[in-house]
């Protein structure tokens, strides 16, 4: 969406799983901090990031939905900034 | 519907009051997404209550569908893809694919289709149920090229239309169709690898909203539209019948016109489906008379009424047709091959869905019938659907009928006959279709699954009644339902309505006066509540009550007899 930064984008992802962190506590959140960042969570994560960046994950790539840097970095290092 | 709109949709969802909607849905793969899209689906048809879908466990499509019965869930979802009939067909479990894997695999697929058919038909009687059948491509499994198709692969196919018709022949058990779904997702999209692998989830997000979709309108089925108002130059027929003349408008293939038959062939079926079907057209109302009386005309003349043929905006036509069926703009499709007109008309009632009807595109004009067949249908017709068209000519024809003096003596004169059964019958659809499709007369909005109303109206202690009625200007069918709860010398009505094409007749006052009569009770109590339609039930139980419209209402026996007015009725079979 043209305007609007890579980081705001991934954070309205996971913002929609995780309705009860504030927007400031989404870019240190993880598997690590919260508890119900679990496998299904982390599946879902997947599914709305490649819906909302089009991109597909590899069966190894579901791992770096365990946090939130992780799927930042993974976005930026496939240049999906706009 | 995008992941993201549909978890933002449950999350709203889940913030309603009241009992949630309960489906069950069994799937032997993870349904993971296939979850999400079917409660955001539900969601809206549910109405003010949250929508909730519980699932199964992994791996064991048959156990999930036996506990349905217990999981006291509304309805059900069945979804059944290649790996639950055996593993060979699925990706994340191993069973072979050489030629000596073959020689039991159609053997297998047999046993397993049969023991979840069985499953399916023993739970399918007690609650409504939706079913998707294998709707993902083969894994390569056949030894054979891709375009053969190997009689291995034909007789699992077989097999699987063969238990589908079994299961769509069952009252309860509604199959989602493989047309539809291929019309909106080529089989090759609808999977995803990576998912299944990875999660256990076979589809893609496309798919599995298309399956949720369609699921959710089986399990409640939004209504069909009631009418549809047609032009006729250039829609019904080519060409302008006030340019061309009678004779030069047509539809056939030798003037490579015979889109317009179909679409004539489409009025029909649409109007033998109960659909009401009428003619808004800038012509001469004789020459558009003559045109309709053509011999070789596909439309059955007796199908279309009203027909308003003048010179003047087709808003008023719209409007002169939607007071004559008495039915709201929101019920009703508009064709025109004009985009003005259907502009004008879509000004002045923005709830009519328009519709362009391009008759040099049949392509464009082939989608066309099937959306119209889309909106109109419905899976179980019943007798009242073939009344309906001639009972709104005969309701035009009581209300302007020039024989007698009075109102009063026009009531006198109609010959007519109400028939109240007190037989409920949970098998047949037309209580619940009257219970919730009626607005106007209608006492409080409430609309009721088909257990709830098996609740009302199937067990001792409870009140059912039904209500039938004919006059000299033909039979109108059933009519009217009203479910009520004997409490003592009360009687505690929860359900009430009554069709709008049976207003005016008194039928009402006859049907507060059986209540009265066969229960012996000296007070009527209605569960009433307004709602943005139901003014002529309000006005109704206002004459015969002292309430401030607030629920419950009470009517007294004594008050009704001082209030009513007289009615003409003799008693039918």
């Amino acid at each position: 969406m043209i305007g609007r930064s890579l980081e705001d984008r991934l954070t309205d992802c996971v913002a929609i799983v995780f309705p009860e962190l504030s927007r400031d506590e989404i870019p240190r959140a993880g598997g690590a901090s919260l508890a119900n960042w679990d496998s299904l969570a982390m599946v879902t994560l997947v599914s709305l990031v490649e819906e909302e960046f089009d991109v597909h994950f590899s069966i190894d790539e579901y791992q770096l939905a365990a946090s939130y840097a992780l799927l930042l970095d993974h976005l930026k290092s496939t240049n999906r900034d706009v | 519907m995008k992941l993201r709109e549909a978890l933002q949709v449950i999350r709203n969802s889940d913030l309603r009051e009241g009992k949630p909607f309960k489906v069950y849905l069994a799937a032997g793969f993870e349904p993971l997404h296939l979850r999400t899209f079917l409660a955001a689906h539900l969601a809206g048809p549910v109405g003010d209550r949250p929508a909730e879908v519980e699932c199964g466990l992994f791996g064991d499509l048959a156990g999930n569908i036996e506990r349905i019965a217990s999981s006291g869930a509304h309805a059900a979802a069945v979804v059944i893809e290649w790996s639950d009939l055996d593993p060979r067909l699925g990706l994340r479990r191993l069973g072979g694919w050489g030629q000596d894997s073959h020689t039991d695999l159609v053997a297998s697929v047999r046993s397993r289709l049969a023991t979840i058919t069985s499953a399916i038909i023993e739970v399918g009687s007690s609650l409504p149920l939706a079913v998707s059948m294998p709707s993902l491509p083969f894994v390569p499994v056949f030894p054979s090229r891709h375009e053969y198709a190997s009689v291995t692969e034909l007789e699992i196919m077989h097999l699987k239309a063969e238990a589908a018709v079994r299961l769509a022949r069952l009252g309860g058990v509604k199959l989602l169709s493989e047309t539809y779904l291929s019309l909106l997702r080529e089989p090759g999209k609808r999977g995803d690898i990576t998912s299944e692998l990875a999660t256990g989830f076979p589809y893609s997000l496309e798919h599995a909203s298309i399956v949720a979709a369609a699921l959710a309108d089986l399990i409640i089925p939004p209504p069909p539209r009631k009418g549809l108002i047609t032009d006729l130059d250039d829609t019904v027929w080519r060409g302008l019948i006030g340019e061309d003349g009678l004779a030069a408008v047509s539809w056939d293939i030798e003037n490579r016109s015979h889109i317009h038959a179909l679409y004539q062939q489409t009025l029909n079926a649409i109007a033998e489906a109960g659909g009401l079907i009428a003619v808004a057209t800038r012509n001469d109302p004789e020459l558009v008379a003559e045109g309709l009386a053509r011999h070789d005309l596909v439309l059955a003349a007796k199908s279309v009424f009203p027909v308003k043929a003048h010179w003047g905006p087709k808003s008023q036509s719209v409007r002169e047709i939607l007071d004559a069926w008495n039915i709201g703009a929101g019920d009703v499709i508009f064709v025109d091959d004009n985009p003005l007109e259907l502009a004008e008309v879509a000004a002045a009632f923005p709830e009519i869905e328009c519709r362009l009807f391009e008759a040099r595109s049949p392509e464009s004009a082939y989608n066309l019938l099937r959306h119209l067949r889309h909106a109109f249908g419905k899976s179980v017709v019943t007798a009242e659907d073939s009344l309906r068209g001639a009972s709104i000519r005969a309701a035009q024809s009581f209300r302007s009928s020039p024989d007698v003096s009075s109102p009063e003596d026009l009531l006198a004169s109609l010959e007519a006959e109400l028939t109240v059964s007190e037989s409920f019958d949970p098998d047949d659809p037309r209580p619940l279709e009257l219970i919730n499709k009626t607005n106007q007369f209608n006492l409080n909005g409430k609309r009721l699954t088909t257990d709830e109303l098996k609740s009302l109206a199937g067990t001792p202690g409870k009140i059912f009644l039904e209500v039938s009625y004919a006059d000299r200007f033909g039979p109108l069918g059933r009519i009217s339902v009203l479910l009520a709860t004997l409490d003592g010398q009360i009687a505690r009505v929860s359900t009430w309505v009554m069709s709008c094409r049976a207003f005016s007749r008194r039928i009402e006052y006859a049907i507060l006066d059986h209540l009265f009569a066969t229960t012996g009770v000296s007070v009527v109590e209605l569960d009433f509540q307004a709602t943005a339609r139901n003014t002529p039930i309000r006005e109704f139980l206002s004459s015969l009550s002292d309430a401030n419209g607030e629920a419950p209402l009470r009517i007294e026996k004594s008050t009704f007899e001082r209030s009513r007015p007289p009615t003409y009725f003799g008693r039918g079979a």
